[in-house]
């Protein structure tokens, strides 16, 4: 060990699967750096939770940030973090889970610290840090680096549990040094909420997803409604996100997020090579589609040739 | 007011690779051989704005050995193009800006417009560096601009909505793929944009501070396909329900 901290990142224990910690913990051996957990939490949240019961192993410091006037802001945010990282003590490394939200952030402190950064590494491969690229049809490996790095970590990889963790220690809250000189940020005007109810992909273990094939967004909202009834997420492939079927956070594949549940019920999707790369970690694959050489049945273990929502129609008879 | 868009070149997922001798690059011209679609759609909503008299000019800049990608950018609409001619496997971050920096050196009326997965290795770095260097905002994710007088808004798609900002140029953007939809090349635009001017700059990539310097090591991933259990309906459903259990 020595006093060199890996500075993480994560959105909340419940909505990050274990998998990350373990990343983490793999990272933490490799470098000898100790854990340093960065979760921005609401200055309300912090205030009347505050931290207790939260705890990972190997982890030597907390840090919660009352982040309620820049987690919107990912330039304005990694400013302050910037900013107070000169008196957290050396840092090895910038960790955070590979969402579109930690993977914005940390682009801004690659760039703010000209580090090197390592998008998408797959954590059931640390030590080595490999990643895949060509919509899945290659992996990367490259050796870890001797320097300071940034790094998103694939956190939708093989194991999909809710992190279980404890925490008895104190936790600090980050704010803006009050002489900090501001750059200029574009003024944030308004946020128009669109969250659903539903499962977070990242660990959710049930997902429907919906395609093409699926033809128009009531049958779609069907869909969701299925999905509700069932406790699964709702995933869509970019043509469904493209229709404003589903929202954007849901498209699953290359331009969306990976997933890795215990079941993916592909309704409607024929499989491209771009939705497969988003897919590639799911334990078990069901497909329906009325076309028999649709290439997601090359990979489902159980598949259908017919109307999707003629199954999704027999589901929900089946909740009643 | 000028939007300058940078074309990036990427692998065309649909082409054949293969690795070469050492496994440590791809062998073969289909590695990167297709113009970014997100750049593309960058693109495709500068030429709406100028149409809609926000912008003035639309400057196509590239760091690339690949001419093709250029000429595409011309045809779709931009004014002129810039092109560094740079083998792409040469290519980091901090080399686009720095070019930029050299093309650009006073960037009070432009509005730098980068699709999602430039250069990179899809990091997503570019816009961020680029803002860093002329010490303006950036926006990532953005899916709507518009104009009004010296202020622009946009949207950009955050994790469980929608942000609007407003600002005014120098502004660094990333887009989304629902920013705009790109319309086809024809002919005509085809044949118009062989009159268009490519400017070439001599650069030579910097050092690699921010590189990722380590070899790598690339690998065909083996995917067999499954034997796949067809059902019919019934027995789908049934076969689901019983997996829940």
């Amino acid at each position: 060990m020595n006093d060199a901290l890996l500075l993480c990142f994560s959105s909340g224990i419940d909505q990050t699967p274990a998998h990350y910690f373990e990343s983490l913990r793999v990272i933490a051996a490799l470098t000898g750096a100790r854990i340093l957990l960065f979760m921005p939490k609401s200055k309300s949240e912090f205030q009347t939770s505050g931290l207790s019961g939260v705890k990972v192993e190997g982890l030597d410091g907390f840090y919660s940030a009352a982040l309620d006037d820049f987690a919107r802001e990912p330039q304005r945010l990694a400013y302050v973090i910037a900013a107070e990282m000169s008196v957290l003590g050396p840092v090895r490394a910038i960790l955070a889970p590979h969402t579109a939200y930690w993977l914005r952030l940390l682009s801004f402190l690659s760039s703010a610290f000209d580090l090197p950064f390592y998008s998408n590494l797959i954590g059931s491969e640390l030590p080595q840090f490999a990643r895949r690229i060509c919509a899945g049809k290659y992996l990367e490996l490259r050796r870890p680096p001797n320097g300071v790095f940034c790094a998103t970590i694939d956190a939708s990889a093989v194991n999909t549990q809710v992190a279980s963790v404890l925490w008895q220690g104190k936790a600090s809250v980050l704010s803006l040094p009050a002489d900090a000189e501001l750059p200029i940020f574009a003024k944030l005007l308004d946020f128009m909420s669109n969250a659903s109810s539903g499962p977070q992909l990242s660990t959710a273990e049930l997902i429907f997803a919906g395609g093409r094939g699926l033809a128009s967004r009531q049958n779609f909202e069907k869909l969701k409604q299925c999905a509700e009834k069932y406790g699964a997420g709702l995933a869509g492939t970019r043509h469904a996100v493209d229709l404003g079927w589903c929202p954007a956070e849901a498209q699953v594949g290359q331009t969306g997020q990976s997933v890795a549940p215990k079941r993916y019920v592909a309704f409607g999707i024929s499989g491209a090579i771009q939705h497969w790369a988003g897919i590639v970690n799911a334990q078990e694959i069901f497909a329906i589609n009325t076309d028999p050489a649709a290439p997601i049945f090359r990979r489902a273990q159980v598949g259908h040739i017919g109307d999707a929502l003629a199954i999704i129609d027999r589901l929900l008879e089946a909740k009643g | 007011m000028r939007a300058i868009v940078f074309i990036s070149a990427v692998q065309n997922p649909e082409e054949h690779l293969s690795l070469n001798a050492c496994a440590q690059a791809f062998a073969n011209d289909a590695a990167l051989g297709i113009a970014n679609d997100f750049d593309l759609i960058a693109l495709e909503a500068a030429v709406q704005l100028k149409e809609a008299g926000a912008i003035d000019e639309i400057i196509s800049f590239s760091l690339s050995d690949d001419r093709r990608i250029v000429q595409k950018a011309l045809a779709i609409g931009a004014d002129r193009a810039i092109l560094i001619d740079v083998a792409n496997s040469d290519i980091e971050a901090h080399d686009v800006v720095a070019a930029c920096l050299l093309a650009f050196p006073d960037p009070s009326d432009c509005l730098f417009m980068l699709g999602k997965l430039g250069v990179n290795y899809e990091s997503h770095l570019v816009g961020q560096a680029l803002a860093k260097a002329y010490a303006c905002p950036c926006l990532c994710s953005v899916t709507k601009i518009e104009r009004a007088d010296a202020f622009w808004r946009f949207e950009c798609e955050e994790e469980g909505g929608k942000t609007v900002f407003e600002a005014t140029l120098p502004l660094v953007m990333t887009n989304e793929l629902r920013l705009a939809e790109l319309r086809h090349t024809s002919l005509p635009m085809l044949l118009k944009a062989k009159r268009k001017t490519i400017e070439n700059f001599d650069f030579v990539p910097s050092d690699k501070s921010q590189s990722l310097d380590d070899v790598a090591h690339l690998a065909l991933i083996q995917s067999t396909d499954s034997p796949c259990l067809y059902l019919d309906a019934p027995s789908f459903v049934a076969h689901m329900l019983d997996k829940q259990r």
